[in-house]
Parts: structure tokens; C-alpha cells; sequence
């Protein structure tokens, strides 16, 4: 066995088939000496599926990569035709642009929530714009917009992620379709849209799929921001799980909630590819 | 259909400057071929004309028109790339149909042009296949036929072969003849090919570092080159340059005096005896390509020559082969300035 191997087991089979077996069981994270830990059968799993908080979390989730993943995939792409243009300074730009991914969420959580203050940047922002007729809008405890601020915050956080890739996507592409296309009389824009977009196809795949998974995974910054709050509009799978497993030690719960969700991911992300794959080659 | 006019063009790239001084006109109809070593402008050229380059000064005419402000769409041109630059996702059918889509022509008359293109290239069982699923002969038809169906006033193709093996090659030239022929239209061609420019070209242009050597026919430049460079550059093996040192009693006559070089093609050249041989040369070694030799010697100045024969060459007795070559293939240059004498 070569090492790749043995990592590969240790660190991501053996948990993944440690939480399947949790799952079936009523382990805490605190054993309870009152209460043995046994096997359950599928009553973790019929608990997961008959809860509505699981159902809201799972919703938002949902709700939050069919918005992210198009937002997301724009800013980069535009930021990444911006960048890979005969732009002077270029290269400059492309290190700036990596910046935010650099930080970790933790930091740009920071400091978001000091641009979403009552008498931050947003509400200046908003007052100007509006005249002083609309707000100041309490962005992350107000229900309409909660789950709309945390996908600004994660799109300009991740996007230069997709940015990178979809640069190198843009540079694979043979410079003599575009002078090609414009010697025939295409407009920018039906540039884009018969050479650009259409070449960027397997990088589109790639991209969509990233940031599905991504996306699924959204947890920290609404941890930090706003805790699933308000009302549950931006509770999501993975605080549900942090929340039952760490906070409330049910740790076999947690697990089903884990394997249910992580079979759903992964079947989107087969769909996916299959959907998206398939087009091409016809 | 229409002339091309360039005058004093100039192209730089920053204070690199790749275009000198150009004039050239190429008339309606002609076929006209830039040749040149690698990197010498032939493409920077020919994308001034497209209008995929700005150039630094100067003018570009196509027919009565300036077009040096025009776009590209708009100055009536069409062009053929070295990779051919089919849009990898869309048919053959649309591929060609591309730059009628965009200038929203009529679908009937776009259907019929899109046919009648794909019936003079025989690509009508191919319409429907994605270029990934063509040979290189096929794809360049279908480049081809991308820039027939909109009529353009003068056909660019930069070295629109050169990706193909040598028998499809042999085929394409051929096709590419009887597509001028039979469109009578003007066509700008470039190519690394001497072969290609030698039977294509009703006009060579001969480019040196951004400058033109000389302009003529096929027929011209092989038989008149106006100097060293071109002397050299057309034909193959390149034509033998002697200095009066090189030459017999005999071969000293044939120059006016001794700041003379004399050009004598590979091909030209006879073996000879001492009396009549017009240079005394040391043989190295020959190659024996069927057909002839290829016989390679060394000058009495230490030069590499190469002649095309038909025996094998022995030496004389001191030792040295004699060759010769009949009066009217000498070639005369001076020796300081390349240029021809005449
Ligand atoms: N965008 C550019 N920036 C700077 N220099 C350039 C640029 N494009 C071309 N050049 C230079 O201009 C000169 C002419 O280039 P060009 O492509 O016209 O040569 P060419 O004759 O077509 O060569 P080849 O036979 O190799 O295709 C070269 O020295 C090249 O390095
Ligand atoms: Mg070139």
C-alpha cells in the first residue's frame, strides 16, 4: 500500500465510516452513564427526516447555492476577463483580487459585520443612493435581507477561487477565434457569447460543481453573523449539525444528519456532471 | 473584388519598428504572396491590411476606399488562420454561416449561400459535424468556406497550410488555385513555403526585417533577383555566391572586376574540365537522391557549395572538380551592397 493510500484510509474513509456507524447509535459526546450507548436502528434517521428545522436548514442551504453559485461564478468571470484584458498593471490586479480569499472568513466575517452596522457602510451607502428615504436596514437580523447579506459576503470572499480558474480557463482559449470573430463582424458582446462562454464550457463544469460543494458547506460566517437567525432564514445543514452535535452533544444524531446530507451533495454533484457533461457532447 | 494600396506604411511595436516605409499595390484579381524569413512582418502585414493591426503611420487601401480607421467587418476582407479558428462548439453549417448570422442575412439567402460554399468545398455530408470530427484538409475547407459566403473584397490567409501533412498540402495548394481562378478575386497569402508562393503567386513579395527586397513575378524573382537576399532566399538549395578569388582565368572574365560576386544556382551547374570550368572547387561529400546528386564542395575561400547533378562528379587530377554553367544563368552582384549588377 502506498502512502497515498494509507492517508486516503485514515483520514477520510475511517471517519466517514465511523459517523455512518455513529449514526445508527444514540452516542453523546458527554457519555451518560444513565444512558448506555446501543444501536438504534434508523431512528436517528427518521428523527432527521421528520424535524421541519431540518427541512428549514436544508431549504436555505438550497437556497443559498442556487443563488451563489450563478453570483459568484459572474464576479469572477467578469473579474477574470477584466484581469486577463491587455489591462495595464495587470498583474498587480490579479494579486489584489486574490486577496480576500486569502483571508480567512473568520477575518472577513469581522469585517463585514462592520460594514453591515446600522451606521455602516451599507445604510451610508443605501442613505445616499435613496436620499435619506430608505433606511438604515439592520442587514443580518432582518429577515428579508439576513440571507442576501451572507451571500454578498461569501461571493466577494470566494469568487477569486473561481477567478483563477476560470483565468486560466480564458488563457487556454486560441486568440485567433477572437480575431476571427471579429473579422466576421461580431459585437463584444456576441463574442462573449459565441466564442468566450461556449470555450469556457469545461471550466463552467468545474466551476458549478467547486462551488456547489462549497456552497453546501456554508457555515462560518453564519456562525459568526448571525447564528441561523433570524427566525431560522439562515440556519443551514451544517450549523444544524455544529449545533445538535458540539453545543447539544448528540453525537449520534448529528451523524445521520452528517450521512443524509453528505448523500444529498453528493448525488447533486453527480447530477451535475452528468447534465452538464452530457450537453457537450452532443 | 478590388486593389490593394499600401503607402509608406509603418507598424512599431514601441520602439521596435517591424513595418518600414511599405509601398505596394496589389492589383484587382492577383494572387500576391509574402514571403520572407520568420519574424521578417509577413503577418504583421497582412493583419494591417484585416485591420487586426493598427499601424503606426501610413495608409491602407482597399479599392477607393481609406480603410486604416475602418474595423475590420467593415473594410470587406475575410481571412483564412494558420489554425484555422473554427468555433469548436458550433456545426459546420453554423461555423460557415457565422458572419451571415451576425450581418443578419435573410435566412433564405443565407441557406443558399451556406449551400452553394459547402457544394464547391464538398463539405455537404459534413454540415452537421462539430469541427472536432474533421480531418485538417476538412477544417481548412470549412475555414475557407467560412470566408467565401460573404463576398469579401480581398482574401487574407496567413499560412493557412502549414498545419497540414505534405500530400494534403500537395491537394489544398492545388484547390486554393482553382478557388482564384474560378473566384478571380484578389488573395493575400502568406507562407513559409517557396513551393506554395512559386505556383500560387501571380506576384511574390519578398520581405526582409520589415522591409520589402523585391516585388515580381515567380518567373522574375528566380530569374532577376535584385540582390544577394533574394538570390538566395528563392530556390532550393540556395544559389552559390562566388567571389573572384573562387573563380578560374576563365570564370575571373565572366565579372566586370573583382568587387563582384558571382551567383550560380545548384541546379544550373555542370561538371566541366579544367579548361572550361569557371570554378575550381574541393568535393566533400555527395547525397544521392535518386533523380541526381547533390554534391557538396568547399571554395577555395572556405565556402560550402552545393550543386545539383546528374553524374557523379570525379575530380581532376590536382584534385579539384571544374563546374560551369551557361551565360545566361550567371548572376552578378556587387559585392558590398548585395545588389544586382546588371
Ligand atoms: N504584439 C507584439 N508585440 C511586440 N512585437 C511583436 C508583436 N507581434 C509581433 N511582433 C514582432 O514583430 C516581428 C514580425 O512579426 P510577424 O508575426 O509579422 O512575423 P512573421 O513574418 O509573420 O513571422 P513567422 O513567419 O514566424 O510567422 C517579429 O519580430 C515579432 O517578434
Ligand atoms: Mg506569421
Amino acid at each position: 500500500m502506498g502512502p497515498g493510500v494509507i492517508l486516503t484510509l485514515l483520514f477520510i474513509v475511517t471517519p466517514f465510516v465511523l459517523s455512518i456507524f455513529l449514526s445508527f447509535t444514540n452516542q453523546r459526546l458527554v457519555p451518560n452513564l444513565n444512558i448506555p450507548t446501543e444501536f438504534i436502528g434508523f431512528r436517528n434517521y427518521e428523527r432527521v427526516l421528520g424535524r421541519p428545522d431540518f427541512w428549514n436548514a436544508f431549504g436555505n442551504t438550497g437556497l443559498f447555492v442556487a443563488l451563489i453559485v450563478p453570483i459568484q461564478g459572474a464576479i469572477a468571470l467578469g473579474v477574470a476577463m477584466l484581469i486577463n484584458s491587455k489591462l495595464p498593471m495587470r498583474n498587480l490586479f490579479r494579486g489584489v483580487f486574490f486577496i480576500p480569499t486569502v483571508m480567512t472568513m473568520v477575518v472577513v466575517s469581522v469585517i463585514w459585520a462592520v460594514l453591515f452596522r446600522i451606521d455602516g457602510f451599507f445604510n451610508q451607502f443605501l442613505d445616499l443612493l435613496s436620499f435619506g428615504m430608505l433606511g438604515p436596514v439592520d442587514w443580518l437580523t432582518n429577515e428579508m435581507t439576513a440571507m442576501g447579506s451572507l451571500i454578498l459576503l461569501s461571493a466577494w470572499q470566494g469568487f477569486p477561487f473561481q477567478m483563477v480558474i476560470y483565468l486560466a480557463g480564458l488563457q487556454a482559449i486560441n486568440p485567433e477565434l477572437y480575431e476571427a470573430a471579429k473579422v466576421e463582424g461580431s459585437t463584444s458582446w456576441q463574442t462573449f457569447r459565441h466564442v468566450t462562454f461556449p470555450s469556457l464550457r469545461n471550466t463552467h463544469v468545474f466551476i458549478v460543481i467547486a462551488t456547489t460543494i462549497l456552497g453546501f458547506k456554508l457555515f462560518t460566517q453564519v456562525n459568526l453573523l448571525t447564528q441561523g437567525g433570524p427566525q431560522g432564514v439562515t440556519e443551514t445543514v451544517v450549523q444544524l449539525i455544529y449545533q445538535n452535535g458540539f453545543q447539544q452533544g448528540k453525537v449520534g444524531f448529528a451523524s445521520a444528519l452528517s450521512v443524509v446530507f453528505f448523500l444529498t451533495v453528493l448525488l447533486i454533484s453527480i447530477a451535475q456532471r452528468y447534465f452538464l457533461t452530457n450537453e457537450e457532447t452532443k | 473584388m478590388a486593389n490593394v494600396r499600401l503607402t509608406n506604411l509603418n507598424k512599431n511595436y514601441g520602439s521596435v519598428e517591424v513595418l518600414k516605409n511599405i509601398d505596394l499595390e496589389i492589383k484587382s484579381g492577383e494572387f500576391c504572396v509574402f514571403v520572407g524569413p520568420s519574424g521578417c512582418g509577413k503577418s504583421t502585414l497582412l493583419r494591417s491590411i484585416a485591420g487586426l493591426e493598427d499601424v503606426t503611420s501610413g495608409d491602407v487601401h482597399i479599392g477607393d476606399d481609406r480603410v486604416n480607421d475602418m474595423r475590420p467587418k467593415d473594410r470587406g476582407i475575410s481571412m483564412v488562420f494558420q489554425s484555422y479558428a473554427l468555433f469548436p462548439h458550433k456545426t459546420v453549417y453554423e461555423n460557415i454561416a457565422y458572419g451571415l448570422r451576425i450581418a443578419k442575412v435573410p435566412k433564405k439567402e443565407l441557406e443558399e449561400k451556406v449551400a452553394e460554399a459547402a457544394r464547391a468545398l464538398k463539405l455537404e455530408p459534413l454540415l452537421q459535424r462539430k469541427p472536432a470530427n474533421l480531418s485538417g484538409g476538412q477544417r481548412q475547407r470549412v475555414a475557407i468556406g467560412r470566408s467565401i459566403v460573404r463576398n469579401p473584397r480581398v482574401f487574407l490567409f496567413d499560412e493557412p497550410l502549414s498545419n497540414l501533412d505534405a500530400a494534403l498540402r500537395v491537394t489544398m495548394r492545388t484547390e486554393i488555385g482553382q478557388l482564384h481562378s474560378r473566384l478571380d478575386a484578389t488573395m493575400i497569402y502568406v507562407t513559409h513555403d517557396q513551393v506554395e508562393a512559386m505556383t500560387l503567386a501571380d506576384k511574390i513579395v519578398v520581405l526582409r526585417d520589415g522591409i520589402i527586397e523585391q516585388v515580381g513575378t515567380p518567373v522574375d524573382l528566380y530569374e532577376r533577383p535584385d540582390n544577394t537576399f533574394v538570390a538566395q532566399f528563392i530556390g532550393s538549395p540556395k544559389m552559390n555566391l562566388f567571389t573572384s578569388e573562387d573563380l578560374t582565368e576563365k570564370g575571373k572574365k565572366c565579372l566586370p572586376d573583382a568587387d563582384t560576386l558571382l551567383g550560380m544556382r545548384p541546379e544550373h551547374m555542370r561538371v566541366s574540365d579544367m579548361k572550361n570550368g569557371l570554378v575550381a572547387l574541393t568535393p566533400t561529400h555527395s547525397e544521392n537522391l535518386g533523380e541526381y546528386f547533390l554534391a557538396y564542395f568547399e571554395s577555395a575561400t572556405g565556402e560550402e557549395v552545393i550543386a545539383k547533378l546528374y553524374e557523379k562528379s570525379v575530380p581532376d587530377a590536382d584534385g579539384k572538380v571544374y563546374l560551369e554553367t551557361i551565360k545566361s544563368r550567371l548572376h552578378r552582384f556587387n559585392k558590398e551592397t548585395g545588389l544586382r549588377v546588371a
